[in-house]
């Protein structure tokens, strides 16, 4: 079966891509073998399993650079089930044009904020033109730290609407489990009842997108 | 739609419009030097293009 290759990207920072990369991977890995490829310069996803060392629950983690995103990402993808993306914030960064140009898969988190739906715009614009290289490109928007006291939240679904891109039925919800996971170096997986309702969120969103 | 809804979804049309739109000419365009000595060719005795650093030097009879 040919895997699967999904890449994490949005131009705008602090949106969640390394949280998102991170512990889908892990999720992954546990249906089948997984690789996390880091093509963000700081490195975040690499400094997580550093942290977590052999005790972690992580896949493996490579660096990923811009010359080599093609082999790279074709060598995980002969020897893999999934193949996951942490791509740099970026929308000039040619590793992140290469990234969608290999990928069959583009998730897009965003926060429930006006920032970050308006710097997104760049990035689902970006998407639909990458599909002349890349026909095959499925992308979609996934919510990430909602909060269902906040109006905002509410109201992301219905907005996002006015994206070329469409969004997750699933999302992420604002949980410190997913900070605790960073501080210990793990999944939200690894941290049993204290993941667990990280882990639904997860597994919901892992359910939409391999039944796509 | 709810109001938050409401203005989420015209801020990013506002965004979509502002990126779909052509890039405005840039009308402050530098003049060049030979531009400006053209002007003030134009212009002997003005107070502008150049006629205050250089007035005319006409006698009055």
């Amino acid at each position: 079966m040919a895997a699967l290759r999904i890449a994490v990207a949005n131009q705008k920072g602090g949106t969640g891509k390394t949280t998102l990369a991170v512990n889908l991977a892990a999720g992954l890995h546990r249906r089948g073998t997984t690789v996390l490829l880091d093509a963000d310069p700081q490195g975040s996803a690499a400094n997580w399993a550093r942290v977590g060392g052999a005790d972690g629950d992580l896949p493996p983690v490579r660096g990923l650079v811009a010359a080599e995103v093609g082999s790279a990402i074709g060598q995980a993808a002969d020897s893999c089930r999934y193949v996951l993306v942490d791509c740099p914030p970026h929308l000039q960064s040619d590793t992140l044009r290469r990234v969608m140009e290999w990928v069959d898969l583009v998730l897009i988190p965003v926060q429930p904020s006006p920032l970050d739906l308006w710097a997104s715009v760049d990035m689902a614009a970006t998407v639909v033109g990458t599909r002349v290289r890349n026909p095959r490109l499925r992308a979609f928007m996934v919510l990430n730290q909602l909060d269902s006291r906040n109006a905002l939240s509410g109201a992301m679904h219905q907005a996002l609407a006015e994206f070329d891109v469409p969004a997750l039925t699933n999302g992420l919800m604002r949980r410190a489990a997913f900070r605790s996971a960073a501080l210990e170096g793990r999944s939200v997986y690894g941290l049993g009842s204290r993941g667990a309702s990280a882990v639904r969120d997860l597994e919901a969103i892992i359910k939409e997108i391999t039944g796509l | 739609m709810n109001k938050a809804t409401n203005k989420l979804a015209s801020g990013i049309r506002k965004v979509k419009e502002r990126h779909a739109a052509p890039a405005v000419a840039d009308t402050t365009a530098v003049r060049r030097p030979a531009q400006r000595k053209a002007e003030r060719a134009v212009k002997p005795g003005g107070l502008d293009g150049g006629a205050f650093e250089h007035p005319p030097r006409v006698w009055p009879d």
